[in-house]
């Protein structure tokens, strides 16, 4: 498995985004697609960009963004 | 190794210096790129099989190369991946290889629309949202790669299916095929064509009148139309 430092609330969505599919496919497809999908949270660019805006974190005081998030904004806006 | 010992057979022609230059320097995102589809995929594959179903890829990325859209390792990455997804799919490699290709391409093809998406409000409400769509559709697209395809009669008598799982499966097969059957006209032509005639996409694009990328986003569309769909039955 790729579960390795993988954030509890993203393993989170990932079983959610699967559920659907828990008795329709076979164990062993399921356990392939939820590789993939931890995979895809990291590898792919758009995926990867939206879990780090999405993941549940500790909120600062002031309420400001944290420096990547505002980056990736920034990124939002210029695209 | 030049470019031209990897030009496929049919398409030998002069190499420009540059196109060569830039295959040559590269050479060694093949094997890269080859040994990580390799570890999706599995079954049967031998890591030379994928390399050689990739060099195409290579080859054409050097040639339609444009540095101001993406460096060259990641445009190329990209063409070398579905060179090897495509050769997979063409060439037989078992069940197992030709289901999960199909599977990762039809998740990378509908995360490479997804990012063409309009922006979103900077809150982490929004980012939660948008995130749980992009799984759901990445798990639809998986989900449908790996089961939608034409009959095969061998499948309804496979000796290694038991017949709970078989019962489930045919049971998802026809709840998918409802699902497509109800989706809007372009959206479920796409989708039979493509998974259930197994139909090459940009042969689809073509005969639909769209661009290889128009039809990529009807596909996206059509992906979130069948994540929702199965999520809600």
């Amino acid at each position: 498995m790729t579960d390795t430092h993988l954030d509890p609330w993203v393993a989170e969505q990932v079983d959610a985004a699967l559920a659907p599919y828990r008795d329709r496919l076979g164990t062993e497809e399921l356990a392939w697609m939820r590789e993939r999908l931890i995979e895809a949270t990291r590898e792919d660019p758009e995926l990867s960009r939206v879990v780090r805006g999405a993941v549940v974190r500790e909120v600062d005081e002031s309420g400001s963004l944290p420096r990547d998030r505002q980056d990736d904004d920034a990124g939002d806006k210029s695209a | 190794v030049s470019a031209k010992l990897d030009v496929p057979p049919g398409r030998a022609k002069a190499v420009d210096p540059a196109v060569d230059r830039l295959v040559r320097e590269h050479r060694w995102l093949l094997r890269t790129v080859a040994i990580k589809l390799l570890h999706r995929i599995g079954g049967r594959l031998e890591i030379d099989d994928l390399v050689s179903l990739g060099a195409g890829g290579l080859l054409d990325a050097a040639r339609t190369y444009d540095p101001q859209r993406a460096t060259f390792p990641v445009y190329a990455a990209k063409k070398i991946k579905w060179a090897i997804l495509d050769g997979v799919r063409r060439e037989t490699h078992g069940r197992t290889a030709l289901c999960r290709a199909r599977a990762l391409a039809a998740s990378e093809r509908f995360g490479e629309a997804s990012a063409d998406e309009p922006a979103i409000p900077p809150t982490q409400e929004a980012y939660q949202k948008r995130l749980q769509t992009l799984l759901g559709g990445h798990a639809a697209a998986l989900a449908v790669g790996l089961t939608a395809r034409p009959e095969d009669p061998d499948e309804q008598t496979d000796p290694a299916g038991d017949p709970e799982s078989m019962a489930l499966r045919r049971a998802h097969i026809g709840g998918l095929r409802a699902a497509v059957a109800a989706l809007p006209d372009r959206q479920r032509s796409l989708i039979e064509q493509h998974y259930f005639e197994d139909r090459p996409f940009g042969e689809i694009a073509l005969g639909l009148g769209l661009s290889k990328s128009r039809a990529s986003r009807i596909h996206a569309q059509a992906i979130d139309a069948l994540a929702k769909a199965l999520a809600s039955e």
